[in-house]
């Protein structure tokens, strides 16, 4: 009976209970109920046993169409793989496209050029006939050359462009080559503008641009807005902007003006941008920032873009500034961008002053532990050494909380990065100790010895594609036979491309 | 350790921890929503989708991975390693096809986000690099496709493989 006052008490739940369960949930609750009345009981038994006969045997076709599942299966698989998966049967086919629609990036570019006419066509005629979706990217490329000539080529592809609507308009991710040094006219030109009216504009989130040659601003929009100037693009989220830095602000403007949701500017900016986007009030859509380029009269702008609450995902600064004259500002600078730019930090350069600067800040040496932690999404991790730095306490903390790392520089000298061994195979210093005394000792070779990682090691950081070394020392390779291992074979060997690379830049 | 208990669809009764339990999102909310307390060891639930050999599969591996920290929210967007597959997992994942298959079911239907992840990889690393042909051979898939319409899939894939 117990089970029945469950349900009695607890029945508004049940529908919570239900829809969690999910297939099958009539049967469970039948189950609970009447778990104490032989009859009802056996009925229901039976049934799960009809449905255990068939569920063994299983086969592909079954479990596919579950979307979790089917989408879980090929999250793991590249775009080789996938357009592969698209050709097996019908099923498969609808289920890779959509994880190729919203997961990889799929492109259809058009190439605005004369001898490229023929496949452009194809691509427009797919578009305006297909019932797929299958591309999320278009790329629309006019010709960068001086040899253009306007009066020629793109005739017959903007006469197709024009003859039919996209059926295939939905694209998220929009990238536009394009210059102004043509005619009004221009067939390319043309194309470019009407293809823009055509797609679904507030479809798209992500804007890239590339634009040569301006003549006036006015000009720079005209492909932006619809046959009643009205602005195309006003759900942007990201924008990417590859033009020269005094038209890059005029552009900017433009679409701080018209899309209110814009997030972030992909690209690097810098210095000489900031007094722009803090005037716009914009400064939180700087991801990335080089601040390499900074003089002492930029010192107040950058003061005032530090304190604006910028969240970065990667920064470039030079150390020298914490060594000179403005040290002080510039450590508070560094210090600002850091605090605020904990969470979003993707690549991260650290040297022992900046460290020492963060330290300062708060508590000693508590950033050399804990840098991980405070700066958890780091993807990207470059650590340039100075002589005789003990890299262990700070290394040893990163396996442990960048497991994401994708990619780790490391500058050190010879001797810091024999000393860090221990440390990236995840053994105590004794035990190393004692390995490599009997390896100079007694001359053995443990190059391929396995030694069982006791506490987290390089090899706990699965995403780990490069590891790059970069030798403060003109030493050769030769100078490794000191260590014990061979770091290369330490760590998923197919994937980590180890470079040494000398002082001198040679790679050994 | 307070247990419960469950059973699955064929009648078998599963003694398992409350905290091995708990680590299926399905059950960790059952047993909130129900209010059932850490010592009520009485408590039966019924899992319907489940074969007694199957859910012993996953008990098992539950069992192995009690202890592990929880998965970090990722990037559903970016296309996952998949030669990390523990060698613990590698061995327990050495079954048929047909029981692999029910043991994804299993871990979607109970919600164990681990399990689904190892075993959806394990799937993964079967369809990698394969042929289309080699794949419907593998997984006995007809192909249902007429050649034109095989032909038409072919040149859009083309277009997509091009930067």
């Amino acid at each position: 009976m117990q089970e029945w006052t469950i349900l009695r008490v607890y029945g508004s739940f049940f529908n919570k209970v239900k829809s969690m369960i999910g297939v099958g949930s009539n049967s469970c609750i039948t189950k609970i109920m009447c778990s104490n009345s032989d009859e009802s009981m056996s009925q229901g038994h039976e049934s799960f046993c009809t449905n255990a006969v068939e569920n063994s045997g299983l086969e592909m076709d079954y479990i596919i169409p579950i979307e979790v599942i089917s989408l879980e299966i090929f999250r793991n698989l590249s775009l080789k793989d996938l357009l592969t998966c698209s050709l097996v049967s019908k099923q498969w086919n609808s289920v890779a496209r959509k994880v190729l629609y919203e997961n990889k990036k799929c492109t259809a570019s058009l190439i605005l050029e004369e001898e490229k006419e023929k496949p452009n066509i194809k691509i427009i005629d797919y578009l305006q006939t297909t019932d797929q979706r299958l591309f999320n990217h278009l790329v629309i490329k006019m010709s960068f050359g001086n040899d253009h000539d306007c009066e020629q080529g793109c005739q017959k592809l903007l006469e197709k462009v024009e003859s039919a609507p996209l059926q295939h308009a939905n694209f998220r991710h929009l990238s536009l080559y394009i210059s102004f040094s043509h005619e009004e006219d221009c067939c390319a030109f043309q194309v470019v503008k009407t293809l823009c009216r055509m797609i679904i504009s507030e479809k798209v989130d992500h804007l890239t641009l590339c634009i040569k040659s301006f003549r006036n601003q006015v000009e720079s929009c005209s492909a932006f807005r619809d046959k009643n100037d009205k602005f195309l693009f006003t759900n942007l989220k990201c924008i990417e902007i590859f033009v020269n830095t005094l038209n890059r602000h005029e552009v900017l403007e433009v679409f701080f003006r018209h899309s209110p949701q814009l997030q972030e500017i992909r690209g690097k900016m810098e210095v000489s941008d900031l007094p722009f986007l803090l005037s716009q009030n914009r400064s939180y859509l700087v991801k990335t920032l080089d601040l390499t380029q900074a003089r002492f009269s930029d010192l107040d702008t950058v003061l005032k873009f530090a304190k604006s609450q910028p969240r970065l995902k990667s920064v470039s600064f030079d150390d020298n500034y914490l060594q000179a004259g403005s040290k002080y500002i510039w450590g508070e600078i560094f210090s600002l961008i850091c605090e605020y730019s904990k969470n979003s930090l993707e690549d991260m350069l650290i040297t022992p002053p900046m460290l020492n600067i963060l330290s300062q800040s708060h508590w000693p040496g508590v950033y050399e532990r804990s840098i991980a932690r405070v700066f958890p999404n780091v993807q990207v991790f470059t650590f340039e050494g100075t002589h005789n730095y003990d890299l262990t306490t700070l290394f040893r903390t990163l396996w442990t909380v960048w497991d994401e790392m994708e990619t780790i520089r490391l500058s050190a000298t010879p001797t810091e990065i024999v000393a860090l061994e221990p440390t990236l195979i995840g053994i105590f210093t004794e035990e190393w100790d004692h390995w490599r005394e009997i390896k100079n000792n007694e001359g053995i070779d443990l190059k391929k010895m396995q030694y069982a990682p006791i506490r987290p090691s390089l090899r706990n950081c699965s995403n780990l594609q490069h590891f790059l070394v970069h030798l403060n020392s003109d030493v050769s390779y030769k100078w490794f036979t000191q260590g014990l291992i061979d770091i290369s074979n330490e760590i998923h060997p197919k994937v980590v491309k180890l470079a040494y690379t000398g002082a001198n830049g040679s790679i050994f | 350790m307070p247990v419960v208990r469950l059973q699955s669809v064929d009648g078998e009764v599963f003694p398992v921890d409350v905290e091995i339990a708990r680590m299926s999102f399905a059950i960790r909310n059952m047993l909130d929503d129900l209010g059932v307390q850490d010592n009520d060891a009485e408590e039966v639930i019924p899992l319907p989708n489940v074969t007694g050999p199957i859910l012993r599969k996953v008990i098992e591996w539950c069992t192995h991975h009690k202890d592990d920290p929880p998965p970090p929210e990722e990037d559903d967007t970016r296309e996952k390693r998949t030669d990390d597959i523990p060698a613990w997992d590698q061995e327990f994942l050495r079954v048929d096809q047909a029981v692999l298959f029910d043991i994804i079911l299993a871990a979607n239907y109970l919600d164990i986000k681990g399990l689904l992840d190892v075993t959806c990889k394990t799937v993964a690393n079967m369809i990698k690099g394969k042929t289309p042909e080699e794949i419907r051979k593998l997984f006995n898939i007809k192909n249902d496709f007429t050649p034109a319409e095989e032909e038409q899939i072919r040149k859009e894939n083309e277009w997509c493989e091009e930067k």
